[in-house]
Protein backbone atom coordinates (compact mmCIF):
# COMPACT_ATOMS: atom_id res chain seq x y z
CA UNK A 1 0.00 0.00 0.00
CA UNK A 2 3.03 2.24 0.39
CA UNK A 3 3.37 3.19 -3.23
CA UNK A 4 -0.04 4.81 -3.28
CA UNK A 5 0.86 7.56 -0.84
CA UNK A 6 3.10 9.00 -3.52
CA UNK A 7 0.24 8.96 -5.96
CA UNK A 8 -1.42 11.85 -4.16
CA UNK A 9 0.16 15.29 -3.91
CA UNK A 10 -1.08 17.23 -0.95
CA UNK A 11 -2.27 20.72 -1.91
CA UNK A 12 -3.53 22.11 1.37
CA UNK A 13 -4.68 21.27 4.86
CA UNK A 14 -8.46 21.37 5.11
CA UNK A 15 -9.40 20.52 8.63
CA UNK A 16 -9.04 18.32 11.62
CA UNK A 17 -11.62 16.22 13.39
CA UNK A 18 -11.60 13.96 16.37
CA UNK A 19 -10.39 10.94 14.45
CA UNK A 20 -8.76 12.30 11.36
CA UNK A 21 -6.99 15.05 9.50
CA UNK A 22 -8.26 16.00 6.06
CA UNK A 23 -6.15 17.29 3.18
CA UNK A 24 -6.97 18.51 -0.27
CA UNK A 25 -4.81 16.61 -2.72
CA UNK A 26 -4.26 15.95 -6.39
CA UNK A 27 -4.24 12.50 -7.88
CA UNK A 28 -1.03 12.70 -9.90
CA UNK A 29 -2.22 10.03 -12.33
CA UNK A 30 -5.50 11.64 -13.33
CA UNK A 31 -5.12 15.23 -12.07
CA UNK A 32 -8.39 14.86 -10.20
CA UNK A 33 -8.75 16.84 -7.01
CA UNK A 34 -9.58 14.58 -4.09
CA UNK A 35 -9.88 14.77 -0.33
CA UNK A 36 -7.51 12.58 1.66
CA UNK A 37 -8.57 11.72 5.16
CA UNK A 38 -5.73 10.50 7.27
CA UNK A 39 -6.90 8.57 10.29
CA UNK A 40 -5.06 9.52 13.44
CA UNK A 41 -3.40 6.90 15.51
CA UNK A 42 -4.80 7.81 18.86
CA UNK A 43 -3.60 6.59 22.18
CA UNK A 44 -1.69 3.39 22.83
CA UNK A 45 -5.02 1.81 23.75
CA UNK A 46 -6.45 2.57 20.31
CA UNK A 47 -3.36 1.28 18.58
CA UNK A 48 -3.90 -2.11 20.18
CA UNK A 49 -7.22 -2.35 18.39
CA UNK A 50 -5.54 -2.34 15.01
CA UNK A 51 -7.20 -0.58 12.10
CA UNK A 52 -9.46 2.10 13.52
CA UNK A 53 -13.07 0.96 13.80
CA UNK A 54 -14.51 4.19 12.52
CA UNK A 55 -12.32 3.96 9.43
CA UNK A 56 -13.25 0.34 9.01
CA UNK A 57 -16.95 1.20 9.06
CA UNK A 58 -16.45 3.84 6.39
CA UNK A 59 -14.42 1.47 4.25
CA UNK A 60 -16.73 -1.50 4.47
CA UNK A 61 -19.88 0.50 3.76
CA UNK A 62 -18.69 3.06 1.22
CA UNK A 63 -17.00 0.46 -0.93
CA UNK A 64 -20.41 -1.09 -1.52
CA UNK A 65 -22.23 2.16 -2.22
CA UNK A 66 -22.58 4.17 -5.39
CA UNK A 67 -25.03 7.06 -5.53
CA UNK A 68 -24.84 10.65 -6.66
CA UNK A 69 -25.83 11.93 -3.23
CA UNK A 70 -23.53 9.71 -1.21
CA UNK A 71 -19.83 10.48 -0.91
CA UNK A 72 -17.65 8.17 -3.00
CA UNK A 73 -14.61 6.40 -1.61
CA UNK A 74 -12.02 6.12 -4.36
CA UNK A 75 -9.11 4.55 -2.64
CA UNK A 76 -7.62 3.38 0.60
CA UNK A 77 -3.94 3.35 1.31
CA UNK A 78 -1.78 2.83 4.31
CA UNK A 79 1.63 3.76 5.43
CA UNK A 80 3.23 2.13 8.48
CA UNK A 81 0.30 1.89 10.84
CA UNK A 82 -1.47 4.88 9.34
CA UNK A 83 -4.48 4.50 7.15
CA UNK A 84 -5.80 7.08 4.70
CA UNK A 85 -9.06 7.21 2.79
CA UNK A 86 -9.48 9.04 -0.49
CA UNK A 87 -12.84 10.68 -1.28
CA UNK A 88 -14.53 13.01 -3.72
CA UNK A 89 -13.35 16.53 -3.08
CA UNK A 90 -16.21 18.65 -1.78
CA UNK A 91 -15.91 22.41 -1.53
CA UNK A 92 -18.10 23.10 1.45
CA UNK A 93 -20.85 21.74 3.64
CA UNK A 94 -24.41 22.68 4.43
CA UNK A 95 -23.52 24.07 7.84
CA UNK A 96 -21.23 26.67 6.30
CA UNK A 97 -23.90 27.56 3.75
CA UNK A 98 -26.61 27.89 6.42
CA UNK A 99 -24.42 30.07 8.60
CA UNK A 100 -23.32 32.37 5.77
CA UNK A 101 -25.49 35.43 6.30
CA UNK A 102 -24.76 36.76 2.82
CA UNK A 103 -26.78 33.91 1.33
CA UNK A 104 -30.52 34.19 0.97
CA UNK A 105 -32.34 30.91 0.44
CA UNK A 106 -35.24 30.77 -1.95
CA UNK A 107 -37.91 28.08 -1.74
CA UNK A 108 -36.25 26.38 -4.71
CA UNK A 109 -32.92 26.20 -2.88
CA UNK A 110 -34.48 24.58 0.15
CA UNK A 111 -36.38 22.13 -2.00
CA UNK A 112 -33.21 21.17 -3.89
CA UNK A 113 -31.20 20.51 -0.72
CA UNK A 114 -34.04 18.52 0.82
CA UNK A 115 -34.50 16.37 -2.27
CA UNK A 116 -30.79 15.60 -2.54
CA UNK A 117 -30.58 14.66 1.13
CA UNK A 118 -33.64 12.44 0.91
CA UNK A 119 -32.45 10.72 -2.25
CA UNK A 120 -29.09 9.89 -0.72
CA UNK A 121 -30.75 8.72 2.45
CA UNK A 122 -33.32 6.67 0.57
CA UNK A 123 -30.46 4.86 -1.13
CA UNK A 124 -28.77 4.16 2.20
CA UNK A 125 -31.96 2.85 3.76
CA UNK A 126 -32.64 0.67 0.72
CA UNK A 127 -29.23 -0.84 1.35
CA UNK A 128 -30.14 -1.42 5.00
CA UNK A 129 -27.76 1.18 6.33
CA UNK A 130 -28.58 3.64 9.09
CA UNK A 131 -26.44 6.76 8.96
CA UNK A 132 -26.99 7.76 12.60
CA UNK A 133 -25.14 11.06 12.41
CA UNK A 134 -27.01 13.29 9.98
CA UNK A 135 -26.41 17.00 10.51
CA UNK A 136 -25.70 19.94 8.19
CA UNK A 137 -21.98 19.51 8.87
CA UNK A 138 -22.06 16.01 7.36
CA UNK A 139 -23.92 17.03 4.22
CA UNK A 140 -21.14 18.11 1.90
CA UNK A 141 -21.75 20.33 -1.11
CA UNK A 142 -19.48 20.85 -4.08
CA UNK A 143 -19.12 23.77 -6.44
CA UNK A 144 -21.61 22.22 -8.83
CA UNK A 145 -24.20 22.38 -6.07
CA UNK A 146 -24.41 18.63 -5.57
CA UNK A 147 -25.03 17.53 -2.03
CA UNK A 148 -23.51 14.30 -0.77
CA UNK A 149 -24.01 12.52 2.54
CA UNK A 150 -20.68 11.90 4.25
CA UNK A 151 -19.16 10.63 7.48
CA UNK A 152 -20.16 7.02 7.95
CA UNK A 153 -18.27 6.68 11.22
CA UNK A 154 -21.43 5.82 13.12
CA UNK A 155 -23.30 4.13 10.31
CA UNK A 156 -24.55 0.63 10.86
CA UNK A 157 -26.39 -2.06 9.02
CA UNK A 158 -29.88 -2.64 10.35
CA UNK A 159 -32.66 -5.13 9.79
CA UNK A 160 -31.68 -8.08 11.95
CA UNK A 161 -34.56 -8.22 14.41
CA UNK A 162 -32.63 -9.57 17.37
CA UNK A 163 -29.72 -7.16 17.08
CA UNK A 164 -29.80 -4.16 19.31
CA UNK A 165 -28.11 -0.87 18.66
CA UNK A 166 -26.76 1.71 21.05
CA UNK A 167 -28.92 4.75 21.64
CA UNK A 168 -25.90 6.98 22.11
CA UNK A 169 -25.80 8.13 18.52
CA UNK A 170 -26.54 11.26 16.50
CA UNK A 171 -25.47 14.76 17.51
CA UNK A 172 -27.86 15.96 20.20
CA UNK A 173 -29.73 18.67 18.27
CA UNK A 174 -30.72 16.11 15.66
CA UNK A 175 -31.37 13.18 17.97
CA UNK A 176 -34.81 11.62 17.78
CA UNK A 177 -36.95 11.33 20.94
CA UNK A 178 -36.88 7.52 20.92
CA UNK A 179 -33.08 7.63 21.17
CA UNK A 180 -33.27 10.09 24.04
CA UNK A 181 -35.67 7.68 25.77
CA UNK A 182 -33.08 4.92 25.43
CA UNK A 183 -34.56 2.82 22.62
CA UNK A 184 -32.25 -0.02 21.56
CA UNK A 185 -34.34 -1.32 18.69
CA UNK A 186 -34.85 1.54 16.29
CA UNK A 187 -34.78 2.03 12.56
CA UNK A 188 -34.58 4.47 9.65
CA UNK A 189 -36.96 6.83 11.44
CA UNK A 190 -34.02 8.22 13.47
CA UNK A 191 -32.43 9.45 10.24
CA UNK A 192 -35.76 10.88 9.09
CA UNK A 193 -36.05 12.85 12.32
CA UNK A 194 -32.57 14.29 11.79
CA UNK A 195 -33.50 15.21 8.21
CA UNK A 196 -36.62 16.97 9.53
CA UNK A 197 -34.44 19.00 11.90
CA UNK A 198 -32.13 19.90 9.01
CA UNK A 199 -35.00 21.09 6.80
CA UNK A 200 -36.29 23.19 9.69
CA UNK A 201 -32.80 24.61 10.11
CA UNK A 202 -32.72 25.56 6.42
CA UNK A 203 -35.79 27.70 7.06
CA UNK A 204 -34.73 29.19 10.39
CA UNK A 205 -30.98 29.44 9.68
CA UNK A 206 -30.28 28.36 13.28
CA UNK A 207 -30.59 24.86 14.80
CA UNK A 208 -34.27 24.13 15.31
CA UNK A 209 -34.04 22.28 18.63
CA UNK A 210 -30.77 23.25 20.33
CA UNK A 211 -30.89 21.30 23.58
CA UNK A 212 -28.23 21.94 26.20
CA UNK A 213 -28.42 18.48 27.72
CA UNK A 214 -30.24 15.28 26.84
CA UNK A 215 -33.09 16.17 29.15
CA UNK A 216 -33.22 19.72 27.86
CA UNK A 217 -33.33 18.30 24.33
CA UNK A 218 -36.47 16.34 25.21
CA UNK A 219 -37.98 19.40 26.83
CA UNK A 220 -37.28 21.47 23.71
CA UNK A 221 -38.82 18.79 21.51
CA UNK A 222 -41.98 18.42 23.57
CA UNK A 223 -42.55 22.10 24.29
CA UNK A 224 -42.39 22.70 20.55
CA UNK A 225 -44.10 19.63 19.14
CA UNK A 226 -46.25 18.59 22.08
CA UNK A 227 -45.54 15.94 24.70
CA UNK A 228 -46.31 12.36 23.76
CA UNK A 229 -48.85 10.10 25.38
CA UNK A 230 -49.98 6.54 24.74
CA UNK A 231 -52.34 7.83 22.09
CA UNK A 232 -49.94 9.90 20.02
CA UNK A 233 -47.07 7.46 20.52
CA UNK A 234 -48.21 3.96 21.53
CA UNK A 235 -45.63 2.15 23.63
CA UNK A 236 -43.63 5.21 24.60
CA UNK A 237 -43.88 4.46 28.31
CA UNK A 238 -42.17 1.10 27.81
CA UNK A 239 -38.88 2.66 26.68
CA UNK A 240 -36.15 2.19 29.25
CA UNK A 241 -35.33 5.84 29.94
CA UNK A 242 -38.88 7.12 29.67
CA UNK A 243 -39.70 10.07 31.88
CA UNK A 244 -43.13 11.60 32.17
CA UNK A 245 -43.33 15.16 30.94
CA UNK A 246 -45.80 17.82 31.80
CA UNK A 247 -48.49 18.12 29.16
CA UNK A 248 -47.37 20.60 26.56
CA UNK A 249 -49.56 21.52 23.62
CA UNK A 250 -47.92 21.50 20.20
CA UNK A 251 -47.10 24.90 18.74
CA UNK A 252 -48.60 25.06 15.25
CA UNK A 253 -45.73 24.80 12.75
CA UNK A 254 -47.26 27.71 10.86
CA UNK A 255 -46.33 29.99 13.78
CA UNK A 256 -42.72 28.81 13.81
CA UNK A 257 -42.10 28.78 10.08
CA UNK A 258 -44.00 31.84 8.98
CA UNK A 259 -42.61 31.94 5.47
CA UNK A 260 -42.93 28.28 4.56
CA UNK A 261 -45.61 26.98 2.18
CA UNK A 262 -48.17 24.57 3.59
CA UNK A 263 -46.85 21.57 1.67
CA UNK A 264 -43.42 22.08 3.24
CA UNK A 265 -45.00 22.24 6.69
CA UNK A 266 -46.60 18.87 5.93
CA UNK A 267 -43.19 17.44 5.14
CA UNK A 268 -41.59 18.84 8.29
CA UNK A 269 -44.57 17.84 10.42
CA UNK A 270 -44.39 14.27 9.11
CA UNK A 271 -40.67 13.91 9.64
CA UNK A 272 -40.82 15.43 13.10
CA UNK A 273 -43.64 13.24 14.33
CA UNK A 274 -42.66 12.17 17.85
CA UNK A 275 -43.93 8.67 17.13
CA UNK A 276 -41.19 7.02 15.03
CA UNK A 277 -43.64 4.63 13.40
CA UNK A 278 -45.72 7.51 12.09
CA UNK A 279 -42.81 9.24 10.33
CA UNK A 280 -42.71 8.71 6.57
CA UNK A 281 -39.92 6.69 4.96
CA UNK A 282 -37.64 8.53 2.55
CA UNK A 283 -39.54 7.18 -0.42
CA UNK A 284 -42.88 8.19 1.07
CA UNK A 285 -41.55 11.62 1.91
CA UNK A 286 -40.30 12.15 -1.65
CA UNK A 287 -43.80 11.34 -2.91
CA UNK A 288 -45.36 14.16 -0.89
CA UNK A 289 -46.92 16.97 -2.96
CA UNK A 290 -44.30 19.51 -1.84
CA UNK A 291 -41.67 17.93 -4.04
CA UNK A 292 -43.74 17.87 -7.21
CA UNK A 293 -45.39 21.27 -6.79
CA UNK A 294 -44.04 24.56 -8.03
CA UNK A 295 -41.55 26.12 -7.69
CA UNK A 296 -39.22 23.43 -9.04
CA UNK A 297 -35.99 22.74 -7.12
CA UNK A 298 -32.98 24.80 -8.18
CA UNK A 299 -30.49 23.28 -10.53
CA UNK A 300 -27.13 22.60 -8.96
CA UNK A 301 -25.54 25.54 -10.74
CA UNK A 302 -28.08 27.94 -9.25
CA UNK A 303 -27.45 26.94 -5.67
CA UNK A 304 -25.62 29.47 -3.54
CA UNK A 305 -21.99 29.11 -2.48
CA UNK A 306 -20.59 30.53 0.73
CA UNK A 307 -18.61 33.76 0.44
CA UNK A 308 -15.28 32.11 1.31
CA UNK A 309 -15.47 29.99 -1.85
CA UNK A 310 -16.82 32.76 -4.06
CA UNK A 311 -13.93 34.99 -3.01
CA UNK A 312 -11.20 32.42 -3.41
CA UNK A 313 -12.07 31.52 -7.02
CA UNK A 314 -13.28 34.70 -8.70
CA UNK A 315 -12.49 33.52 -12.25
CA UNK A 316 -14.31 30.22 -11.99
CA UNK A 317 -17.29 31.88 -10.55
CA UNK A 318 -17.42 34.66 -13.07
CA UNK A 319 -17.73 32.09 -15.77
CA UNK A 320 -20.31 30.18 -13.85
CA UNK A 321 -22.29 33.30 -13.14
CA UNK A 322 -22.23 34.33 -16.77
CA UNK A 323 -23.39 30.92 -17.85
CA UNK A 324 -26.10 31.00 -15.28
CA UNK A 325 -27.29 34.44 -16.19
CA UNK A 326 -27.45 33.55 -19.82
CA UNK A 327 -29.44 30.44 -19.08
CA UNK A 328 -31.69 32.36 -16.84
CA UNK A 329 -32.55 35.09 -19.33
CA UNK A 330 -33.05 32.48 -22.01
CA UNK A 331 -35.49 30.74 -19.77
CA UNK A 332 -37.46 33.83 -18.83
CA UNK A 333 -37.57 35.17 -22.33
CA UNK A 334 -38.15 31.83 -23.98
CA UNK A 335 -41.22 31.82 -26.17
CA UNK A 336 -42.05 35.49 -25.96
CA UNK A 337 -39.22 36.86 -28.04
CA UNK A 338 -37.91 35.50 -31.29
CA UNK A 339 -34.66 33.68 -30.84
CA UNK A 340 -31.67 35.75 -31.76
CA UNK A 341 -28.39 34.26 -32.75
CA UNK A 342 -25.50 36.10 -31.21
CA UNK A 343 -22.08 35.76 -32.71
CA UNK A 344 -19.81 37.09 -30.05
CA UNK A 345 -16.76 36.45 -32.18
CA UNK A 346 -17.81 38.80 -34.89
CA UNK A 347 -18.66 41.70 -32.65
CA UNK B 1 -25.85 -7.43 4.76
CA UNK B 2 -29.20 -7.48 3.20
CA UNK B 3 -28.44 -4.86 0.57
CA UNK B 4 -28.36 -5.64 -3.09
CA UNK B 5 -26.18 -8.69 -3.67
CA UNK B 6 -26.02 -8.07 -7.41
CA UNK B 7 -24.29 -4.74 -6.90
CA UNK B 8 -22.09 -5.81 -4.03
CA UNK B 9 -18.34 -6.21 -4.09
CA UNK B 10 -18.94 -9.82 -3.15
CA UNK B 11 -20.73 -10.50 -6.43
CA UNK B 12 -18.77 -8.14 -8.66
CA UNK B 13 -15.25 -8.84 -7.48
CA UNK B 14 -15.19 -11.98 -5.45
CA UNK B 15 -17.04 -14.65 -7.34
CA UNK B 16 -13.95 -16.36 -8.64
CA UNK B 17 -13.74 -18.90 -11.41
CA UNK B 18 -12.45 -22.31 -10.68
CA UNK B 19 -9.75 -21.64 -13.28
CA UNK B 20 -8.58 -18.55 -11.39
CA UNK B 21 -8.23 -20.52 -8.20
CA UNK B 22 -6.32 -23.29 -9.93
CA UNK B 23 -4.01 -20.84 -11.68
CA UNK B 24 -3.22 -18.85 -8.58
CA UNK B 25 -2.27 -21.90 -6.59
CA UNK B 26 0.10 -23.38 -9.17
CA UNK B 27 3.09 -22.26 -7.14
CA UNK B 28 1.87 -24.12 -4.10
CA UNK B 29 0.91 -27.15 -6.15
CA UNK B 30 4.50 -27.59 -7.28
CA UNK B 31 5.25 -28.53 -3.71
CA UNK B 32 1.97 -29.87 -2.44
CA UNK B 33 -0.50 -32.21 -4.03
CA UNK B 34 -4.03 -30.96 -4.62
CA UNK B 35 -5.25 -33.11 -1.77
CA UNK B 36 -2.62 -31.80 0.62
CA UNK B 37 -3.52 -28.25 -0.35
CA UNK B 38 -7.19 -28.88 0.40
CA UNK B 39 -6.30 -30.51 3.69
CA UNK B 40 -4.32 -27.48 4.76
CA UNK B 41 -7.34 -25.33 3.92
CA UNK B 42 -9.59 -27.56 6.00
CA UNK B 43 -7.12 -27.61 8.88
CA UNK B 44 -7.02 -23.82 9.16
CA UNK B 45 -10.76 -23.45 8.62
CA UNK B 46 -11.09 -25.73 11.63
CA UNK B 47 -8.62 -23.60 13.53
CA UNK B 48 -10.72 -20.51 12.79
CA UNK B 49 -13.88 -22.36 13.80
CA UNK B 50 -12.41 -23.50 17.12
CA UNK B 51 -10.95 -20.06 17.81
CA UNK B 52 -14.33 -18.48 17.15
CA UNK B 53 -16.15 -20.94 19.35
CA UNK B 54 -13.66 -20.41 22.19
CA UNK B 55 -14.12 -16.66 21.84
CA UNK B 56 -17.91 -17.19 21.83
CA UNK B 57 -18.34 -15.50 18.47
CA UNK B 58 -21.42 -15.96 16.35
CA UNK B 59 -21.22 -18.34 13.41
CA UNK B 60 -21.69 -15.35 11.12
CA UNK B 61 -18.37 -13.89 12.30
CA UNK B 62 -16.58 -17.21 12.02
CA UNK B 63 -17.92 -17.66 8.49
CA UNK B 64 -16.79 -14.19 7.46
CA UNK B 65 -13.33 -14.83 8.91
CA UNK B 66 -13.10 -18.09 6.97
CA UNK B 67 -14.07 -16.36 3.72
CA UNK B 68 -11.40 -13.68 4.31
CA UNK B 69 -8.89 -16.48 4.80
CA UNK B 70 -9.96 -18.18 1.56
CA UNK B 71 -9.94 -14.94 -0.38
CA UNK B 72 -6.45 -14.09 0.80
CA UNK B 73 -5.00 -17.42 -0.34
CA UNK B 74 -7.00 -17.32 -3.53
CA UNK B 75 -4.59 -14.58 -4.53
CA UNK B 76 -1.45 -15.48 -2.61
CA UNK B 77 0.73 -18.45 -2.02
CA UNK B 78 0.63 -20.17 1.34
CA UNK B 79 4.27 -19.14 1.70
CA UNK B 80 3.31 -15.48 1.58
CA UNK B 81 1.96 -15.25 5.13
CA UNK B 82 1.95 -18.10 7.62
CA UNK B 83 -1.68 -19.29 7.77
CA UNK B 84 -1.18 -19.77 11.49
CA UNK B 85 -0.87 -15.99 11.75
CA UNK B 86 -3.46 -15.15 9.13
CA UNK B 87 -6.21 -17.25 10.76
CA UNK B 88 -6.43 -15.27 14.02
CA UNK B 89 -6.02 -12.05 12.02
CA UNK B 90 -9.08 -12.96 9.95
CA UNK B 91 -11.03 -13.61 13.14
CA UNK B 92 -9.87 -10.27 14.52
CA UNK B 93 -10.88 -8.30 11.42
CA UNK B 94 -14.17 -10.14 10.98
CA UNK B 95 -15.22 -9.50 14.56
CA UNK B 96 -14.68 -5.80 14.00
CA UNK B 97 -16.50 -5.74 10.69
CA UNK B 98 -19.50 -7.70 11.88
CA UNK B 99 -19.65 -5.54 15.02
CA UNK B 100 -20.31 -8.31 17.48
CA UNK B 101 -18.50 -6.88 20.47
CA UNK B 102 -14.81 -6.28 20.88
CA UNK B 103 -12.24 -8.99 21.25
CA UNK B 104 -9.11 -7.68 22.81
CA UNK B 105 -5.92 -8.61 21.14
CA UNK B 106 -4.41 -10.12 24.25
CA UNK B 107 -7.44 -12.37 24.66
CA UNK B 108 -7.09 -13.45 21.06
CA UNK B 109 -3.43 -14.36 21.54
CA UNK B 110 -4.14 -16.26 24.76
CA UNK B 111 -6.92 -18.19 23.04
CA UNK B 112 -4.60 -19.04 20.16
CA UNK B 113 -2.09 -20.39 22.64
CA UNK B 114 -4.60 -22.58 24.44
CA UNK B 115 -6.21 -23.87 21.27
CA UNK B 116 -2.84 -24.76 19.80
CA UNK B 117 -1.78 -26.48 22.98
CA UNK B 118 -4.97 -28.37 23.73
CA UNK B 119 -6.59 -29.10 20.38
CA UNK B 120 -3.96 -28.90 17.70
CA UNK B 121 -0.96 -30.34 19.50
CA UNK B 122 -0.88 -33.18 16.98
CA UNK B 123 0.25 -30.65 14.37
CA UNK B 124 2.13 -28.06 16.35
CA UNK B 125 4.56 -29.02 19.08
CA UNK B 126 5.85 -25.59 19.90
CA UNK B 127 3.97 -22.61 21.35
CA UNK B 128 1.96 -20.11 19.35
CA UNK B 129 4.79 -17.91 18.07
CA UNK B 130 2.99 -14.64 17.27
CA UNK B 131 2.27 -11.53 19.30
CA UNK B 132 -0.11 -8.59 19.09
CA UNK B 133 2.08 -6.50 16.82
CA UNK B 134 2.27 -9.36 14.30
CA UNK B 135 -1.51 -9.52 14.12
CA UNK B 136 -1.83 -5.76 13.71
CA UNK B 137 0.68 -5.74 10.88
CA UNK B 138 -0.94 -8.72 9.25
CA UNK B 139 -4.35 -7.04 9.47
CA UNK B 140 -3.02 -4.35 7.19
CA UNK B 141 -1.92 -6.81 4.54
CA UNK B 142 -5.16 -8.68 4.84
CA UNK B 143 -7.18 -5.49 4.33
CA UNK B 144 -5.13 -4.61 1.29
CA UNK B 145 -5.39 -8.05 -0.27
CA UNK B 146 -9.13 -8.09 0.24
CA UNK B 147 -9.25 -4.83 -1.75
CA UNK B 148 -11.08 -3.42 1.24
CA UNK B 149 -14.12 -5.56 0.37
CA UNK B 150 -15.27 -6.48 3.83
CA UNK B 151 -18.94 -7.25 3.54
CA UNK B 152 -19.52 -10.91 2.86
CA UNK B 153 -22.95 -12.30 2.14
CA UNK B 154 -23.59 -15.32 4.28
CA UNK B 155 -26.42 -17.75 3.70
CA UNK B 156 -27.35 -18.25 7.35
CA UNK B 157 -30.13 -15.73 7.55
CA UNK B 158 -31.70 -16.54 4.20
CA UNK B 159 -31.50 -20.16 5.30
CA UNK B 160 -33.52 -19.45 8.43
CA UNK B 161 -36.11 -17.69 6.30
CA UNK B 162 -36.19 -20.42 3.75
CA UNK B 163 -36.73 -23.15 6.30
CA UNK B 164 -39.43 -21.08 7.92
CA UNK B 165 -41.13 -20.64 4.56
CA UNK B 166 -41.01 -24.36 3.85
CA UNK B 167 -42.67 -24.74 7.19
CA UNK B 168 -42.30 -28.40 8.02
CA UNK B 169 -39.85 -30.46 10.04
CA UNK B 170 -37.97 -27.29 10.66
CA UNK B 171 -35.56 -28.41 13.33
CA UNK B 172 -34.04 -31.40 11.60
CA UNK B 173 -33.93 -29.68 8.27
CA UNK B 174 -32.36 -26.57 9.68
CA UNK B 175 -29.69 -28.39 11.65
CA UNK B 176 -28.71 -30.42 8.62
CA UNK B 177 -28.65 -27.49 6.24
CA UNK B 178 -26.74 -25.39 8.73
CA UNK B 179 -24.05 -28.03 8.87
CA UNK B 180 -23.91 -28.26 5.10
CA UNK B 181 -23.31 -24.52 4.95
CA UNK B 182 -20.61 -24.73 7.61
CA UNK B 183 -18.89 -27.51 5.72
CA UNK B 184 -19.03 -25.59 2.47
CA UNK B 185 -16.84 -22.97 4.14
CA UNK B 186 -14.07 -25.52 4.33
CA UNK B 187 -14.04 -26.00 0.58
CA UNK B 188 -13.35 -23.78 -2.38
CA UNK B 189 -17.08 -23.17 -2.61
CA UNK B 190 -16.89 -20.26 -0.19
CA UNK B 191 -14.86 -18.42 -2.80
CA UNK B 192 -16.53 -18.97 -6.08
CA UNK B 193 -20.00 -19.86 -5.18
CA UNK B 194 -22.84 -17.70 -6.17
CA UNK B 195 -25.29 -17.00 -3.44
CA UNK B 196 -28.26 -18.23 -5.42
CA UNK B 197 -26.35 -21.40 -6.16
CA UNK B 198 -25.60 -21.75 -2.53
CA UNK B 199 -29.31 -21.71 -1.83
CA UNK B 200 -29.83 -24.34 -4.41
CA UNK B 201 -26.96 -26.41 -3.22
CA UNK B 202 -28.01 -26.61 0.34
CA UNK B 203 -31.67 -26.84 -0.33
CA UNK B 204 -31.00 -29.78 -2.56
CA UNK B 205 -28.72 -31.31 0.01
CA UNK B 206 -30.96 -30.77 2.93
CA UNK B 207 -34.00 -31.94 1.16
CA UNK B 208 -32.97 -35.50 0.70
CA UNK B 209 -33.55 -36.61 4.17
CA UNK B 210 -35.60 -39.36 5.57
CA UNK B 211 -38.51 -38.93 7.82
CA UNK B 212 -40.06 -42.15 8.96
CA UNK B 213 -40.53 -44.41 6.02
CA UNK B 214 -41.03 -41.59 3.62
CA UNK B 215 -38.35 -39.66 1.86
CA UNK B 216 -39.38 -36.13 1.26
CA UNK B 217 -38.00 -34.39 -1.70
CA UNK B 218 -38.24 -30.70 -1.41
CA UNK B 219 -36.88 -28.46 -4.00
CA UNK B 220 -36.66 -24.81 -3.55
CA UNK B 221 -36.53 -22.80 -6.64
CA UNK B 222 -34.85 -19.51 -6.12
CA UNK B 223 -35.74 -16.38 -8.01
CA UNK B 224 -33.18 -13.81 -8.88
CA UNK B 225 -33.45 -11.71 -5.79
CA UNK B 226 -33.61 -12.62 -2.18
CA UNK B 227 -36.90 -10.90 -1.62
CA UNK B 228 -38.65 -12.17 -4.71
CA UNK B 229 -37.68 -15.69 -3.88
CA UNK B 230 -40.29 -18.00 -5.07
CA UNK B 231 -40.46 -21.25 -3.32
CA UNK B 232 -42.01 -24.28 -4.77
CA UNK B 233 -42.12 -27.31 -2.67
CA UNK B 234 -42.73 -30.75 -3.93
CA UNK B 235 -43.47 -33.39 -1.40
CA UNK B 236 -43.41 -36.78 -2.94
CA UNK B 237 -42.58 -40.19 -1.63
CA UNK B 238 -39.86 -41.95 -3.57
Amino acid sequence: MDSKSKKYEIIEFLGEGQFATVYKAKDSATDNIVAVKKIKIGTVEDAKDGVNRTALREIKLLIELDHENVIALFDVFGHLSNISLVYDFMDTDLEVIIKDSSIVFTQSHIKAYTIMTLKGLEYLHMNWILHRDLKPNNLLVNKKGILKIADFGLAKRFGTPDRLHTHRVVTRFYRAPELLFGARAYGPAVDIWATGCIVAELLLRVPFLPGESDLDQLTKIFTTLGSPNEETWPGVAKLSDYVVFKKFPAIPLREIFTAAPNELLDVIGGMLNVNPLARPTCSEALQMPYFSNRPPPSLGSQLPLPSCIRDSNPEDLDQDAKGQKRKFTDYSEGGTQPKRLVFDNFA
Amino acid sequence: MAGNFWQSSHYQQWILDKQDLVRERQLDLQILSEEEYQKIGIFFSNFIQILGEQLKLKQQVIATATVYFKRFYARNSLKCIDPLLLSPTCVFLASKVEEFGVISNSRLITTCQTVLKNKLNYAYTQEFPYRTNHILECEFYLLENLDCCLIVFQPYRPLLQLVQDIGQHEDQLLALAWRVVNDSLRTDLSCYIHISNSYRMFTNCMCYYAKGSQIMVCRAKCGHRQNTRNIQIYNQPI
